[in-house]
């Protein structure tokens, strides 16, 4: 590896710290103290082979791929949220190519018996977009929302606007930051 | 600007941000997000980066 990469990872690792850092104190009370953000290492990967197991789980998705993520996209930003030691969510993202805009990628949640299930995209949406800023993008974008009722809810109230998919590019919500 | 300054400017309208957020949703989007377990597409993770954006 390219000392310039290295250097980029050890940059950014900080941006991750610090957006991590914000958001969990951004929490509204009946959330801060009891949740915890954290990023993606061996903790939550072991954490995350409960999930694999789980008949309720909706995709085949393997975030030991994760682990990789951030070295192959020193710029990307992953996230995991905890309630005590039970892993809440996952999720990874990484800017465009030219830097300018941020995209929260996927996200994943305890497929069962998650509490705040309903407030794990709008954590995950806060962090990205705090990340988004300190690493001067103008804009963040959520990838591929495939809920149609989401995707009117966010555009009609979230400052959002939907971009259709093109030139093999596919479909997003955006906003400016 | 420092970089303490931006981090402190970058918080500051966190907070804000996190108000509108958090705000109590419709229940039917509610309901929506307590439902899906997953959003976003994984794919995406591993397609290679459009170098126009």
């Amino acid at each position: 590896m390219q000392a310039s990469h290295i250097a980029t990872i050890s940059k950014y690792d900080k941006h991750r710290a610090e957006a991590r850092e914000i958001a969990e104190a951004s929490l509204p009370a009946h959330l801060k103290g009891v949740l915890n953000i954290s990023g993606i290492s061996h903790r939550e990967l072991a954490a995350f082979k409960c999930w694999q197991v789980m008949p309720e789980r909706k995709v085949d998705w393997n975030w030991l791929f994760s682990a990789r993520y951030c070295t192959v996209y020193p710029k990307a930003f992953d996230m995991s949220v905890w309630r005590g030691n039970t892993l809440c969510s996952l999720s990874l993202g990484r800017p465009t190519y030219k830097g300018t805009e941020m995209r929260l990628d996927f996200i994943e949640r305890l497929p069962k018996n998650c509490q705040y299930a309903g407030e794990m995209f709008t954590i995950s949406l806060l962090a990205y977009e705090i990340y988004g800023e300190l690493i001067g993008a103008k804009k963040l974008r959520i990838m591929e929302p495939l809920n149609d009722k989401l995707i009117k809810y966010y555009t009609s109230h979230g400052g959002f606007e939907f971009v259709d998919s093109k030139k093999g590019n596919p479909h997003y919500l955006v906003r400016n930051l | 600007m420092t970089e303490q300054d931006r981090y402190q400017q970058v918080k500051k309208k966190a907070e804000e941000r996190a108000k509108e957020l958090f705000k109590p949703l419709p229940k039917e989007i509610e309901e929506e997000l307590e439902s899906e377990s997953t959003l976003g597409n994984p794919e995406n993770l591993v397609r290679p980066d459009n170098q126009e954006e």
